[in-house]
């Protein structure tokens, strides 16, 4: 066979054929002068439609509502008051708060005789926002301790939503339930929101002026609009359900996420600061009665994460901030339950929380409140059980 | 600078502004040399690490200088042997002992793809229409030109310095247009779909467990094969339609790298549809050397078909391995050689058995189409598995799943992406016949859609959780 047959044979045999080669110049084209009109407002009408669309079909089949009608209010949950709520990602949550504003397994009264009481202090994490009662993690807790302890335990959550100075200055008033124990509960988003004016429980329960009327800009009207659309939620809660995009996402979100860098910035030390004025506070105010104290630390996600996929990033210690609520509860006599505890090696911490919206869900309470049974048991406090432990 | 990016969009833009300011040859040539120059610096972290890299690139440049001066046999066996070890020393092959690798961080960015210009070079040397490549601005730009660094396409120098020198495309409102939605459509693919599939495919990967039931199982694992080769796709031909589309605001047309690979009904023509550019490169320097070698002294015409299963299974088996440098690419490589190669000898076969024309009927059979199409896709998924898993990780696939269940899940891709496909190829024909579906109009609409979904994407990613939790409060 001759080269150039052997060449033609390999051409025809091959199952591609190439391309290229200069071409001839076209004819010279003009866009007509309504497309310079219609297509840009093809645009438009496309983005509106699918705004819309995309945001009305959110709506209605993942609906959300958080009005939460009896707990926002400026001091206190409103009294004997039903709310009925539903993260998108959730189910509906049903509410109740007692004749105190309590949400609670009983009234506010005095505890029937041979019930222990436990009161606690917090914000939304503490009285289990958008979890059916059952599942918070202090009624969860009280379960297992009475299992082990044979005692029933009466749980009267005063959260609602406020910062430490509001919490702190409620003291008293968990006092007068009589309690055996008192818990504050507490987690990155409530340290990160100084008190206004710096931590004054005295100043936090006077009666506020109405705030100033706020014109927002074009960005913020922006950042609103996309913070409150239902889609941006959804889509929020399958991306942020791969761990390893949240915490990458997350950890460059510089001071939100500074409390998993160690050392701890002087941002969140200022934070601590003001927690170990809160803790301080409430000691002092439990001392003479000798009502223990515990401090319970509920994780995020972005460091359940961490700890649940055991990934390790330069520069990032997922502990640090425990270490330092520690540290506060030890200086001032408190036991500490580490929430984050029971999430270490779960693989994924993503089905604990409600992802977009930050909350633990019923799973991620049940999991604290596991932890929370186990310390609160291996401190053996008489309160609880005045027999040890079965 | 990732592709794509927001980065790079901007960096493109800008280059494109400037490039096109004037129309000059020098001005040209030297603003794509700075550009390409900032883009890899982009990548680098310090000077040692950048060495490697220029002695790659130098060597090529030598090896072009030095064919054109002294044209001969040797000096090309000898600067192909040099260029071939040096890639294969820089990627750090297993067959490459450890004590000759570099004990410092060098960039390896684009390399593969650098080096099938080069090589491409230094084969070409000798040849008149590759004069030009001995203008040391001419050759750094080809093998630097970075809307094409980072993962090809591999564009052949004479069709490049055509576009370089001689004919300047034209840049007018529609090319503009067309430009802007292959770079929306990229950033759709890569950004979004890419990523879906992906996490649908790690999510099936983490739910796989023994103690599931039978059908359960069998669907995670069907889904955890099905997915990647789908993955890949949108991530590959996401980021080609995006680099295309910069190229062609600096008037380069870069060569396709993707025509609808699956609905391919045979694994041959699934490698004319997929990486085009890759293997189109193989066909010219290695298919044709090997198959004219074989024609030349063996010249029984009854042996020419089998010549092209063999040239089919060298030719695919170094698409395969040159894909990584591991045991796992070489096994890779086998299967692409081997698919293609038994899919040459069935045709050889039934040609023998049926007769052309018969084989050809046969082929137009519509149920024979569509489960050849579904064959396709199941072989090219099962031989990715080569591709992102290790054996370890395969090993724990067959035990999770046993025999019976490995057995269903590839009968079970296989009946449900010959349905797909069918599918597939069918919308493809009836969207075809609809010319108002290409419009502009149709297009703008198109773009506008993705590019509000891109970024949503990226201002959620920008801005998580602890924002949003506070919403209420």
């Amino acid at each position: 066979m001759s080269d150039a047959d052997a060449k033609q044979a390999v051409r025809s045999s091959f199952w591609f054929q190439r391309g290229g080669g200069p071409r001839e110049p076209g004819p010279r084209r003009a866009l007509p002068r309504r497309d310079w009109f219609l297509l840009p407002l093809v645009a438009v009408v496309t983005a509106l439609v699918f705004l819309i669309v995309v945001e009305g079909g959110a709506r209605m089949v993942w609906p959300e509502n958080k009005d939460e009608v009896c707990a926002y209010h400026p001091l206190r949950p409103l009294a004997n008051c039903i709310s009925h709520d539903k993260a998108a990602e959730g189910p509906w949550v049903e509410a109740r708060f007692n004749a105190c504003g309590y949400r609670a397994t009983g009234p506010c009264g005095p505890a029937s005789p041979g019930t222990a009481r436990l009161a606690v202090m917090g914000s939304s994490t503490s009285w289990g926002y958008l979890v059916p009662f059952n599942d918070v993690w202090s009624v969860q807790a009280a379960r297992a301790i009475t299992a082990k302890c044979g005692r029933p335990i009466d749980v009267q959550s005063l959260g609602g939503f406020g910062d430490l100075s509001l919490i702190a200055a409620r003291t008293p008033e968990a006092l007068a339930l009589h309690p055996q124990m008192v818990a504050l509960v507490v987690a990155p988003f409530d340290l990160f929101k100084l008190p206004e004016g710096g931590f004054n429980p005295a100043q936090s329960l006077l009666p506020r002026p109405a705030p100033a009327p706020h014109h927002a800009g074009l960005m913020e009207w922006l950042e609103t609009s996309m913070i409150r659309s239902r889609a941006v939620e959804i889509a929020q809660h399958y991306m942020f359900g791969n761990a390893d995009r949240y915490i990458a996402t997350y950890l460059h979100y510089g001071d939100r996420a500074d409390y998993l860098r160690s050392p701890l910035s002087s941002a969140w030390q200022a934070r601590l600061d003001v927690l170990d004025d809160a803790v301080g506070y409430i000691t002092a105010r439990l001392a003479p009665s000798g009502t223990p104290f515990v401090l319970v630390y509920a994780p995020p996600l972005s460091q359940a994460d961490l700890l649940a996929t055991g990934k390790q990033v330069p520069g990032i210690d997922p502990t640090a901030i425990n270490r330092a609520l520690a540290e506060i509860a030890k200086r001032h006599g408190a036991l500490f339950v580490d929430g984050s505890d029971g999430f270490r090696g779960l693989g994924s911490a993503s089905d604990y929380f409600y992802r977009a919206d930050g909350h633990l869900n019923s799973a991620g309470q049940t999991l604290v409140g596991r932890t929370a049974a186990k310390t609160i048991l291996a401190a053996a406090p008489a309160g609880f059980c005045p027999v040890p432990p079965r | 600078m990732n592709a794509p990016s927001f980065a790079f969009l901007g960096f493109g833009l800008a280059g494109a502004v400037l490039f096109n300011l004037s129309g000059a040859l020098i001005w040209r040539r030297l603003v794509l040399l700075v550009l390409n120059l900032i883009f890899f610096a982009t990548f680098v972290s310090g000077i040692v690490g950048v060495l490697p890299y220029a002695g790659f690139l130098l060597t090529g440049y030598v090896a072009v200088l030095a064919q054109r001066k002294y044209p001969s046999q040797g000096l090309f066996l000898l600067f192909l042997a040099i260029t071939l070890l040096e890639f294969f020393w820089l990627k750090r092959y297993v067959f490459v002992p450890p004590f000759l690798s570099l004990q410092f961080f060098y960039v390896t960015i684009g390399l593969s793809y650098v080096f099938f210009r080069v090589l491409h070079l230094v084969i070409e040397a000798r040849n008149d229409g590759f004069a030009a490549a001995a203008s040391p601005l001419s050759y750094i730009n080809y093998a630097l030109h970075f809307p094409a660094l980072i993962s090809g396409p591999i564009q052949l120098f004479p069709d490049y310095h055509r576009m370089e020198s001689e004919e300047r495309l034209p840049l007018d409102i529609f090319v503009i247009g067309e430009a802007f939605w292959r770079i929306a459509i990229g950033f759709f693919k890569v950004l979004i779909l890419s990523v879906l599939l992906k996490s649908a495919q790690q999510s099936c990967i983490a739910a796989l467990m023994p103690d599931l039931p039978f059908a359960t199982r069998t669907l995670y694992a069907a889904l955890i094969a099905a997915l990647y080769p789908l993955f890949l796709y949108a991530n590959f031909s996401g980021y080609t339609d995006f680099v295309i589309g910069i190229a062609r605001l600096f008037r380069f047309e870069l060569p396709e790298n993707f025509n609808n690979p699956f609905v391919s009904e045979n694994f041959i023509a699934f490698w004319s549809r997929w990486h085009i550019t890759l293997s189109s490169w193989l066909k010219t320097y290695v298919y044709t050397p090997v198959m004219l070698t074989c024609m030349r002294r063996v010249t029984a015409r009854w042996a020419e078909p089998y010549f092209a299963v063999l040239a089919y299974f060298v030719t695919f088996f170094l698409v395969g391995a040159w894909h990584g440098q591991t045991s796992m690419f070489l096994f890779f490589g086998l299967l692409q050689g081997g698919g293609v190669a038994l899919n040459k000898l069935y045709q050889i076969m039934m040609a023998q058995r049926l007769s052309r024309s018969g084989f050809r009927k046969l082929g137009d059979q519509p149920l024979y189409r569509a489960f050849s199409r579904g064959l396709t896709f199941t072989w090219f998924a099962f031989t990715l598995l080569w591709f992102w898993s290790s054996w370890g990780q395969l090993g724990g696939f067959i035990k999770v799943l046993g025999g019976l269940a490995l057995l269903t899940v590839w009968a079970l891709i296989f009946l449900t992406s010959s349905l797909a496909l069918a599918i597939l190829a069918w919308s493809g024909r009836v969207s075809g016949g609809y010319a108002m579906l290409g419009s502009r109009y149709v297009r703008t609409a198109q773009v506008t859609v993705m590019t509000l979904i891109v970024l949503i994407a990226v201002l959620i990613v920008g801005a998580p959780a602890p924002d949003i939790v506070y919403k209420n409060f």
